[in-house]
């Protein structure tokens, strides 16, 4: 496949996973959703101005996957701190989406980063 | 012992106190945005049985000092007391620091060149032949890489063995075209645009990079909120176990454990909020995304008639107002330094965070985040809105602005927590010096003569009146009383003074205090730098009753609106 041709398809689908993910991310969280919608918003735009864009909107998703793994391992100690009761499944669930996303969003355009890094 | 004065001298950011630090050992803060030293610092060692001082000095471009801090290094130049220039020459720009380097020449004065990172300048395709330029100019030139040590003993040596130069410029135009003529000679540059370089077109674009800055400024306040939780929980654990350990048998036991440890506890609390501010506030400024937030905010800050370099001291104020206006220095024009100053009192320093993380936390338990958001926005556009005010009104003209922006870097983690730690030593400092003696002095007034009648409820029924319209009790206002002092210590006086907040406010109530705590009066050390920076008590006392008149204004318009909005916004 063309380079050029499998930029866009890849810029495509992240694109539309993250404005689904932004919508469904309002009911819960306003800000959080407005992230989301930066990110598929820079998605799109690398479809006419160019990689960078899309190297933006990476760097944004790995921060914003980051801090919200994070939030979520630490409602997991708050929760055992507080000496509540834990719902195993619920942790295991919310771990999972949030190593999930973050898995996700640094695949492609993270290892590009890196290399053009250690290429400078 | 036998002792040497090294003036460092360089332009800004160009890792002058990175070198500072590796040759002295030292901690001191440093930064990836022109402007972190805005005063000048000295660190001490001994080397080879010489005591050897260094004055670090703000960065200059010229000689010709524009702003205070550049005057600062300007006139030590001049008119200090050393015995050698160490010239730091950032690898990346060497004609535009050559520049400075030929008019440091003109002084005479024995010299010493680092040529600090040459591995960032190598990244870029950018080689330079430092024995030739060190033949071109007669003084030793060493290549360091200050943030991994790289160079530094050379350096060490190099200090005793400084060169006179061979060249200097004898005007501003000779220096142009002698720094061209020597960088052709010893520069090799391979032309290379890199993806990184190109992430500037995206973060300083008006639209795209202020959705980014946005989403930026949310991501930080859920670190500082939701990630330093459980941190909060231990604090509050162990406070809660000291104090229950001491216990209250006497009047000793109960001022230790009720006064001392239960009010310094109180404020130790938020601790982690804080450091989890100032690291996600460092690692912004260290990788260089700051400096493109501080240039995107050019373009709003020119039409609030100020400039992108008052946004510097304005984000800085977020850590701490006090540094803030001393940072204000850096801006060359005088009237938008006025109006800058002026306007950090808005900024919510971290100080107040405490206050917003309890009140949020206890009145408004599902959307803190949010509540924090909104007070921190209001904090931006009180900020803004003094700023043009002052700017249209008072302090009237134009001001133009010119700023470099620093390369981007992965944060050294080192440099993440060092930065921390500075502004973290800073609130710990309070705890233990200001808040301390608070917290005796309000067991005291809270417990005499009987706890029922104390003497901090005659105050605070003195006071209840100013505040009645919003309905705060005399708990409340002996609290903003006591906040003037140092803003902690609003939460160690309601601590001890309110035993059950719920019965005291609505949420309505508890978010125009939050909105009131933000706005009013600057602490005393803060209306003690204003007072140093612009040199009149007459603008100290103009923040201190236009900021409380503000505060007044918006607490009430928030209470109103919002208790309309809980009546009907929810039916």
């Amino acid at each position: 496949m063309r380079s050029d041709v499998k930029h866009k398809l890849i810029c495509f689908t992240y694109f539309t996973v993250f404005l689904i993910l932004s919508l469904l991310e309002v009911k819960s969280s306003v800000p959080d959703a407005f992230v989301l919608f930066t990110v598929s918003l820079c998605f799109a735009l690398s479809f006419r101005r160019g990689k960078v864009y899309a190297v933006a909107a990476s760097i944004l998703s790995i921060a914003f996957a980051t801090v919200s793994l994070m939030a979520v391992i630490s409602s997991i100690v708050l929760t055992l701190l507080s000496a509540r009761t834990i719902d195993i499944s619920q942790i295991t669930g919310a771990l999972i989406k949030q190593l999930g996303v973050l898995g996700f969003v640094s695949a492609p355009f993270l290892i590009d980063l890196l290399k053009s890094w250690r290429e400078d | 012992m036998r002792k040497l004065r090294v003036a460092m001298v360089g332009n800004p950011n160009v890792g002058k106190t990175a070198i500072l630090n590796a040759l002295t050992g030292g901690n001191f803060q440093v930064g990836n945005f022109p402007g972190t030293t805005v005063e000048r610092k000295e660190g001490k060692t001994t080397i080879d049985n010489v005591k050897v001082e260094f004055i670090d000095l703000p960065g200059i471009y010229s000689l010709k000092a524009y702003s205070a801090d550049e005057e600062v290094s300007r006139k030590f130049l001049f008119e200090g007391d050393y015995d050698l220039i160490l010239n730091v020459i950032d690898a990346s720009n060497l004609e535009r620091n050559l520049y400075l380097t030929l008019q440091l020449c003109s002084t005479k004065s024995p010299m010493v060149i680092a040529l600090n990172m040459i591995d960032e300048a190598e990244k870029r395709g950018i080689w330079v032949n430092s024995k030739k330029l060190s033949e071109f100019l007669g003084v030793p030139v060493v290549e360091t890489v200050a943030v991994r040590g790289e160079g530094i003993d050379k350096l060490r040596k190099a200090i005793f063995n400084p060169g006179k130069c061979r060249i200097s410029a004898k005007s501003r135009e000779e220096a142009i075209k002698l720094a061209e003529e020597i960088t052709r000679s010893v520069l090799k540059k391979k032309s290379s645009l890199t993806c990184v370089d190109e992430l500037d077109e995206v973060f300083t674009d008006p639209v795209v990079g202020m959705l980014i800055f946005l989403s930026a400024m949310w991501m930080l306040f859920k670190f500082t909120y939701q990630v330093a939780s459980p941190f909060v929980k231990l604090i509050e654990v162990g406070v809660d176990f000291a104090a229950g350990l001491i216990g209250s048998k006497n009047v000793f036991y109960s001022l230790l454990s009720g006064g001392v440890i239960k009010g310094v506890g109180s404020v130790l609390v938020f601790v982690p909020n804080i450091a989890f501010l100032f690291i996600g506030l460092a690692f912004m400024e260290l990788s260089g995304y700051m400096a493109r937030a501080v240039f995107l905010m050019d373009r709003i800050m020119s039409r609030l008639k100020l400039n992108g370099r008052a946004a510097i001291p304005l984000i800085m104020g977020f850590g701490c107002n006090v540094p803030a206006v001393l940072t204000a220095r850096g801006i060359e024009d005088s009237r938008v330094r006025f109006a800058t100053i002026l306007s950090i009192p808005f900024i919510s320093c971290s100080a107040r965070l405490p206050v917003y993380v309890l009140l949020a936390g206890l009145f408004f338990p599902k959307n803190g985040g949010e509540v924090l958001m909104v007070i921190y926005l209001l904090s931006v556009g009180f900020a803004l809105l003094t700023a043009y005010l002052l700017r249209t009104f008072v302090f009237k003209g134009d001001a133009d602005f010119v700023m470099e922006l620093p390369p981007y870097r992965i944060p050294n983690l080192k440099d993440v927590f060092m930065n921390s730690w500075h502004g973290l030593k800073h609130f710990l400092e309070k705890a233990g010096t200001i808040i301390l003696a608070m917290s005796v002095v309000l067991w005291f007034i809270t417990n005499y003569p009987s706890r029922v009648d104390s003497y901090a409820f005659v105050i605070g029924d003195a006071i209840k009146p100013l505040f009645s319209p919003m309905g705060w009790g005399r708990e409340v206002s002996i609290a903003l009383l006591t906040g003037l002092i140092a803003k902690e210590v609003i939460v160690e006086t309601l601590s001890v003074t309110a035993q059950n907040l719920h019965a005291l406010l609505s949420p309505a109530q508890a978010f125009a205090l939050m909105v009131f705590i933000l706005l009013y009066m600057p602490c005393t050390a803060t209306m003690a730098v204003i007072k140093s920076e612009t040199g009149s008590w007459k603008w100290v006392a103009f923040s201190a009753v236009y900021s409380f008149l503000i505060a007044y204004v918006t607490a009430l318009t928030a209470l109103y609106l919002l208790r309309l909005w809980l009546i009907y916004g929810f039916g």
